[in-house]
């Protein structure tokens, strides 16, 4: 059986991403039911943070069983919900963004079997600048005058760019066999 | 146990509890747990900018679409997956590891294996190692029987892990012999048949045990004299010597049902343990020993000699617990050709089914030598709001001293083993005298 205090850092990750949905900048400094609410997040957070490592198994059809196998989907889909009818300010929506992108890497890392680390690295890379080139361009005022619609359109073509060279990126390792690997090639 | 078995094993709360094979999987490639995470987590956030009118909201769907976009570049996929087994070693004795190894061939190259392992009953694994796209796994069986040693789910990952595919392989079976229990002594029968043997009978031969003198025939080895006893009476007189002879046993064993022992564990497996044991003693002192397992499906060995004679007996007995099936016996006599006249019959039981006492009664009256080795059951358990309950129990311990009165009154002593002690103590009492059996 798990303890609370197995994947701590996932944990906290967890808490801190159904925190930072919630805008925690705009709760009244008195004693409200946001701070309510955010001690529920923060609680809930941190139960259902832990990484899953059972293999991904359909063992039984019962709602509680398949709450806790998705458990780690549900937390990220429900602060991305959550975190999208908010408007924190910029600095918030950054941690936001780095806490949801952090979370998914270590998940992803704890679940399924492992890939070559330098791949995940390079896609970790790109997922964050793409993300943070979108938000920048969200960020821009599009009617201050011209700036903002050019850095609109660097960011888009930026992200499209990234996209394009990280497609081309070859893979480092997977577990190849040769001879495999020339049959293939003769059909 | 490490993290990686019990991914593989699937049940970290009771590793020790195999789980059932799940039905075969589906062909071809399906979406692993991580493209659904992504694509939910992508389809929220663009589902909440576009409700909610956040900007913003866009950046937080970016970093996902981003992860999926690198991974799904195609020709990231293995093709024609093949898996192989090789297990070198199918039999052996309760507690030796047995190895079995996976070799995965595919065309490309693949992300990750990720397996997942069945043991079967009354197998565990014990280890397991990936080195590259060949798995190492290391099973053991805590119980004597003929298993099947497991199946093994390995799905084969793509390269980005948004895809995989799963290769099922089959272990086969193994057969588990049971430890013999540790036993030197070989009581004998009243009558021992006419071979050449280690034990000292009540014949006069050619052994070494002096049992007597008498005067001097014509035809009397010299070497024979007894000079002693010659001067004493004043005639030649000859030493007499016990002749050495072999002796035949049979192992009966109760294999009618399999029930809790007194010190929790199962009556079947010791007795099997306890057969083997006494099978090897006798075989050691260059006797014939054969066996009949009687319930579920009927076998026997006629009785034979020899170190490999050992093996063929622990076979035979694999069948009656069959991956923990059970069957419906097909006999509850002993066959005549399993029993040699006048051989020692060990019949060891539970004492827990009345057709084996039935069988034991047929015994009797055939006149073989017998000895009941009983593996005491567990006593019943009371229920604490039935006031006839203690009663009862004390009925049930009298039906059964009243069982073993009447099979000791048969000419069949009864000893029992209570799967502890060594089993040389609970058969030293037979050495006091031959065993009689029942004269006809």
């Amino acid at each position: 059986m798990n303890t609370l205090l197995d994947a701590l850092p996932t944990r906290i990750l967890g808490a801190l991403l159904l925190v930072g949905a919630l805008d925690p900048a705009r709760w009244p400094d008195h004693l409200s039911p946001q701070w309510f609410s955010g001690a529920l997040a923060l609680a809930v957070g941190f139960l259902v943070g832990a990484p899953i490592v059972d293999r991904p198994e359909m063992r039984s059809h019962r709602l509680r069983h398949q709450l806790l196998r998705y458990r780690n989907t549900l937390l990220a889909a429900a602060a991305v919900l959550i975190a999208a009818f908010q408007s924190p300010p910029a600095w918030l929506m950054a941690v936001e963004l780095a806490l949801l992108l952090t979370y998914l890497m270590l998940v992803d890392a704890g679940t399924a079997p492992a890939r070559p680390a330098d791949q995940q690295l390079n896609h970790a890379a790109y997922a964050y600048a793409g993300s943070a080139l979108v938000l920048v361009a969200a960020l821009v005022p599009v009617n201050g005058g011209g700036w903002g619609r050019i850095v609109a359109g660097i960011a888009v073509l930026g992200t499209l760019g990234l996209l394009l060279g990280a497609l081309r990126l070859r893979y480092a390792a997977g577990y190849r066999r040769g001879e495999t690997d020339s049959a293939a090639r003769r059909h | 146990m490490n993290q990686r078995l019990q991914r593989a094993l699937g049940r970290p709360d009771r590793p020790d509890e195999p789980l059932e094979p799940p039905s075969e999987r589906p062909v071809g490639w399906r979406l692993s747990e991580r493209a659904h995470r992504l694509g939910l987590v992508a389809a929220c956030a663009l589902f909440g900018a576009l409700l909610s009118g956040h900007a913003w909201a866009f950046a937080l769907a970016a970093g996902p679409v981003v992860w999926l976009l690198l991974a799904a570049t195609p020709g990231t996929r293995p093709d024609r997956i093949e898996a192989h087994a090789t297990i070198p070693v199918l039999r052996c004795f309760e507690g030796e590891p047995m190895t079995a190894r996976i070799e995965l061939s595919y065309a490309g190259s693949a992300g990750g294996l990720d397996p997942a392992v069945y043991p079967g009953p009354g197998v565990e694994l014990i280890s397991l190692e990936q080195h590259g796209a060949v798995l190492d796994l290391e099973f053991t069986a805590r119980r004597w029987g003929r298993w099947s040693l497991g199946t093994v789910d390995v799905d084969v990952y793509d390269r980005g892990g948004l895809a995989r595919q799963t290769v099922r392989v089959e272990l086969g079976e193994c057969e588990i012999f049971p430890l013999p229990d540790e036993s030197t002594l070989t009581p004998i029968p009243t009558r021992l048949p006419n071979r050449l043997g280690e034990h000292t009978s009540r014949q006069r031969g050619e052994g070494l045990e002096f049992v007597g003198v008498r005067p001097y025939r014509w035809g009397d080895r010299q070497r024979r004299i007894n000079w002693a006893a010659t001067t004493r009476r004043g005639s030649v007189q000859i030493g007499e010597f016990a002749a050495e002879q072999a002796t035949d046993a049979v192992v009966l064993l109760d294999a009618f049902g399999d029930v809790v022992g007194t010190h929790g564990g199962s009556t079947l497996d010791d007795s099997v343990r306890v057969a083997a044991g006494i099978a090897r003693a006798y075989l050691r002192s260059h006797d014939r020993v054969g066996i009949v397992s009687l319930g579920g499906r009927l076998r026997w060995l006629t009785p034979g000699t020899g170190s490999t004679h050992l093996l063929r007996i622990v076979e035979s007995v694999l069948d009656v617990r069959r991956d923990l099936g059970y069957q419906t016996p097909d006999l509850d006599r002993v066959p005549p050709p399993a029993l040699p006249n006048g051989a020692l019959v060990y019949a060891v039981t539970p004492l827990a089914d009345d057709r084996f006492v039935d069988a034991l009664q047929d015994l009797a009256l055939r006149g073989n030598p017998a000895v009941v080795v009983e593996i005491p059951a567990g006593e019943p358990r009371l229920d604490p709001e039935d006031p006839g309950a203690p009663l009862a129990l004390r009925l049930w311990r009298l039906d059964r001293e009243a069982l073993r009165f009447s099979l000791t009154e048969r000419g069949m002593p009864v000893v029992a083993w209570d799967g502890e002690s060594t089993l040389d103590l609970v058969l030293a009492p037979l050495l006091r005298q031959p065993v009689h059996g029942r004269t006809r």
